[in-house]
């Protein structure tokens, strides 16, 4: 053994000995804690989000449960739309060119009822109308009288060609606004 | 059994029915999502005459009924009654079938209505049934061919266009084939039911050679029989000499009471009364599928005339569906959100 080697053991033995002594060790973790938190919160909302909506993106079997639920949604909607375009197409042979069925008189009314019904989802009121008699005979009277009030506005337009042109110009505006 | 008596009955009846002032009756159904039904029964007559004995199809004064009168080109009056309800099932249109007082009041009508959701669609079944008036007679496709039968089927006022159109021949022809087989279907089946009525007379006295089974073995050989006396039946049937043909002289002699028995049993469902009406189902949302004819309103017709039911019920049905626009939408989001996490996934990887 040289010198140099029994000084190096020497040393080596000292440091061995004198071993650092952790006098305050509480304020050592909570400043540890302290970093650590801090690392998290650097993590962004929108990333936080991420995580929480996508995290079982990272996990095998759900992100293999869901391709199979999705894969499963699409073949049920395609084999359903399938068979409901293979049956419309059925129906070609069973159309007729014309109503004769339907009364002559009632095909108009008829033809107004199914086509609200169609939009709307209209149903028949059960007995009985929802107007009275007394406001159907009050909205006709309104309809006279606001006709000879239009009458009587035109007849003053037609006789005033200041008013005429007037009327004109502002018609024009609203229908340049209007397109 | 398809005797003079019963042709004769028949040609009484088919008289009655014409001279008959029963009015032109068309019932619509309106069929809500709800299994809700509007109902519309709609009749015209030459006369101002509304027997509810002459009606086809039932209604009472719980009903909207409205009248109205229509002057033609020929100044002739056509005089319309008009009933509406709305019922808040099918079971309430049946107990109104259950109490019908009208001219079909034999037959047993009744509706359905089925809904299930399919996820995407929800999916509407809505019928009329009525039940077949004789049991034990044959399924007219067995006798019609495709063709024939969707002429046997259709709105007369369809087939008289097919008559009077490009084709009239063809289709003249197609109406005498089908006279000729629906003669045949009718006398087949009305053998097959007097055989069962008439086995089931006789049943522990006679002997083996005619029960139902042994009966059936000659049932074509009866069918001849018919054709061969068409024009004497009703005579030669009284003076026993068809049934001493078809069953031998000792069992004809003996059993003649039965077999009379039976025949009465079956000019029955010959001479039940029912008068001819059209039926009209508006569905909620779109067609899908059905047994009957589709104007250009988008709305099934049928004609409902008394051959349809003879030997097999008639059901009038009809399926639509309405999309589940909030299942569509849940969907999409769900399809969305898997794709886009395995992008999210797959773009990350990638990073890394």
């Amino acid at each position: 053994m040289t010198d140099e080697d029994k000084k190096y053991e020497q040393v080596l033995k000292m440091l061995r000995n004198s071993k650092p002594i952790l006098t305050e060790s509480d304020i050592v973790t909570e400043k540890i804690m302290r970093q650590l938190q801090e690392e998290k919160s650097k993590i962004s909302i929108p990333e936080l989000i991420f995580e929480y909506l996508f995290g079982w993106a990272y996990i095998g079997w759900v992100r293999r449960s869901m391709i199979a639920v999705v894969v499963v949604i699409v073949v049920l909607f395609g084999y359903q739309q399938a068979l409901i375009l293979r049956r419309i197409n059925e129906l070609s042979g069973q159309r007729i060119q014309h109503s004769s069925l339907i009364m002559t008189n009632m095909q108009d009314e008829l033809l107004n009822k199914i086509q609200e019904y169609r939009v709307t989802g209209w149903k028949l009121p059960d007995g009985g109308k929802s107007v009275s008699e007394k406001e159907i005979n009050e909205l006709i009277n309104s309809l006279n009288k606001l006709q000879v009030k239009y009458k009587d506005l035109f007849y003053l337009i037609e006789n005033d060609p200041r008013l005429k042109k007037y009327v004109e110009t502002r018609m024009n505006e609203s229908n340049k606004t209007k397109h | 059994m398809k005797s003079k008596t019963i042709k004769s009955v028949m040609i009484a009846v088919s008289l009655i029915v014409f001279s008959c002032d029963e009015p032109e009756t068309t019932v619509t159904n309106i069929v809500h999502s709800d299994g809700s039904v509007s109902r519309k029964i709609e009749m015209k007559n030459h006369k101002n005459n509304f027997k509810i004995s002459d009606l086809q199809v039932p209604f009472d004064s719980t009903w909207t009924i409205k009248d109205t009168i229509e002057i033609g080109e020929k100044k002739d009056t056509t005089f319309i009654k008009t009933a509406e309800k709305q019922f808040k099932n099918v079971g309430e249109i049946n107990k109104s079938y259950l109490s019908d007082k009208g001219a079909n009041k034999e037959i047993k009508r009744k509706a359905i209505f089925i809904k299930k959701f399919k996820w995407f669609n929800t999916e509407y079944r809505f019928s009329e049934l009525i039940d077949k008036k004789m049991s034990n007679g044959y399924p007219i496709k067995d006798f019609l061919n495709q063709e024939e039968l969707n002429y046997f089927y259709s709105p007369g006022s369809v087939n008289n266009e097919k008559l009077n159109g490009k084709d009239s021949l063809k289709y003249k022809a197609l109406v005498d084939t089908i006279k000729k087989k629906t003669d045949d279907w009718t006398g087949k089946s009305l053998i097959s039911e007097w055989i069962y009525d008439f086995s089931r007379l006789v049943k522990g006295t006679a002997a083996n050679d005619l029960t139902e089974a042994s009966l059936k073995k000659n049932e074509n050989e009866f069918v001849k029989l018919l054709k061969k006396y068409d024009n004497k039946f009703d005579s030669l049937w009284k003076a026993g000499v068809i049934l001493k043909e078809m069953i031998g002289i000792d069992n004809a002699v003996k059993f003649k009471t039965e077999a009379d028995s039976a025949i009465a049993i079956v000019t029955k469902y010959l001479t039940a009364d029912f008068k001819d009406y059209s039926v009209r189902i508006i569905m909620p949302g779109k067609v899908i599928g059905t047994n009957g004819f589709i104007d250009k309103t988008e709305t099934l017709l049928w004609p409902v005339k008394s051959d349809y039911f003879f030997t097999e019920p008639y059901e009038m049905w009809a399926e639509s569906k309405t999309p589940n626009k909030w299942t569509w939408i849940v969907t999409g989001i769900f399809v969305i959100f898997v794709i886009t996490g395995l992008a999210i996934r797959f773009l990350r990887k990638k990073q890394n």
